[in-house]
């Protein structure tokens, strides 16, 4: 090519004075490595007009969103994959449903699971199984006191019962001939004394039943309890995994801008 | 009748959203179009248009009319793309299908184009791109600008700010390098009249 590339290129392009365009067709005329240039750059871009961009969708517009000018572009519609979405909605229930307080209560009524912000305070001071522990032995400090009232009780009965035998035993042996109204009377008197110890034995076992009934109760609620606990932790364990993934990103994506 | 950029832009900077949308559509294509042939990402270049508009939408009021609309917008859309270029350290890439289509090219063709011919014409596109992404980006940048986006010269030399033969120089270079590259990679001259 003996013509300067700026030349060339202006008339390629056309974008010569009327004068440069002149002077060039003129050694065009004469110069055939010029005219095999011009034809190759010609060639070349009728090639280049056969690269066309994709035609997405865009649709890009701008909204005002609060008391600035938002930048509100909408983001590109990404193709997320459902399984990480259904993920994140799980773990998003299953945060929800720590945060709303999921208690499980199991008394006469039966099992009542309950959800709930209202919580008793001292409730959420506490851990469930701390909570479990501390409602047993609250109610387990009346059962020993009835224990230890009733133990008394029969022993008041059989401490009475001795000195009433031993009262009768000497009495029939100083004096063998005691009336039958006092026999009969005496004997009543030890009929009723028998069935009060009675009594109280069938009570202590009574409470013997229902408190190991109650313990049973305490031990069922702590063991579900702790289940919760466990499927708790596990969802806290998912939720931080992913926090960790999140900053992850965070400082990689930071990282690639400060570069 | 529409109205001109310079109308909707000055609606715009007295706070008309709506003119400033009707410039978003009005430019949205060529500026995604510019940005993708720049890096050869697509999401990346809608990123890079949408981060145009946002660019400008928040320095509008900054914007004096001494330049085009366009030109402003080209000139922040490049700088994005040199932006990207810069983080990803790498050359543009050249996104080839990897597969054609018939039932979308059969689409496109016109009536008087078989599909031979026509996923010919899409081969033939996919050598161009990757031709020029092997470019110096001042080369495909010159080149993109002037063949796809009709500026001057003069409006390119302002826009990349080098001078005019500089901007002579590139577009010769480039078009010899990405004739070359068509050449060695089996693209004869008469490939288009076959």
């Amino acid at each position: 090519m003996c013509e300067s590339k700026e030349l060339i290129v202006g008339y390629v392009y056309d974008e010569l004075s009327s004068d440069e365009r002149a002077g060039f067709e003129a050694h065009l005329a004469r110069c055939t490595d010029c005219r095999v240039e011009l034809e190759e750059l010609r060639s070349t871009r009728t090639y280049l007009r056969l690269w066309a961009p994709p035609e997405p969708d865009l649709g890009f517009r701008v909204i005002r969103g609060g008391s600035a000018p938002a930048a509100a572009l909408p983001r590109r519609s990404r193709l997320v994959p459902a399984f990480p979405l259904a993920a994140a909605a799980v773990i998003v229930l299953a945060a929800a449903a720590a945060i709303a307080n999921v208690e499980i209560r199991y008394d006469s009524d039966g099992v009542v699971v309950r959800t709930g912000w209202a919580r008793q305070v001292l409730g959420d001071a506490q851990p469930d199984s701390q909570r479990a522990t501390a409602d047993t032995a609250t109610q387990a400090r009346p059962a020993a006191a009835d224990f230890a009232a009733l133990d008394r009780r029969l022993s008041e009965i059989e401490s009475s019962l001795n000195r009433t035998s031993s009262a009768a035993g000497t009495e029939v042996a100083s004096d063998s001939r005691m009336s039958d109204a006092e026999i009969l009377r005496r004997v009543r008197q030890i009929v009723r004394e028998a069935e009060a110890r009675q009594e109280t034995a069938v009570a202590r076992r009574l409470l013997e039943v229902v408190t190991d009934l109650d313990r049973r109760r305490r031990t069922d609620l702590a063991l579900i309890q702790q289940g919760l606990g466990q499927y708790q932790g596990l969802t806290n364990a998912e939720i931080a995994q992913n926090r960790d993934m999140l900053n992850q990103l965070v400082r990689a994506a930071t990282t690639r801008q400060e570069k | 009748m529409a109205s001109s950029d310079e109308e909707l832009v000055t609606l715009s900077q007295g706070g008309d959203l709506d003119s400033f949308n009707q410039l978003v559509l009005r430019w949205e294509r060529p500026i995604y179009a510019l940005a993708y042939r720049v890096i050869g990402r697509e999401e990346d270049a809608r990123d890079v248009a949408q981060e145009t508009f946002l660019r400008a939408f928040r320095a509008l009021k900054g914007f004096k009319g001494q330049a085009k609309f366009s030109s402003w917008l080209y000139r922040i859309t490049l700088n994005l793309c040199r932006d990207w270029i810069r983080r990803e350290k790498r050359a543009p890439v050249s996104q080839a299908p990897e597969g054609i289509d018939i039932i979308e090219l059969a689409g496109e063709a016109t009536p008087s184009e078989s599909i031979e011919e026509l996923v010919g014409r899409r081969q033939l596109g996919v050598a161009v791109s990757k031709a020029m992404a092997l470019l110096p980006e001042e080369q495909r940048t010159a080149i993109i600008l002037k063949e796809y986006h009709g500026l001057t010269f003069q409006e390119i030399a302002e826009l990349l700010d080098c001078p005019l033969s500089t901007v002579k120089t590139r577009l010769y270079q480039g078009l010899s390098v990405v004739r070359k590259q068509l050449h060695q990679a089996g693209v004869s001259g008469d490939a288009l009249k076959r």
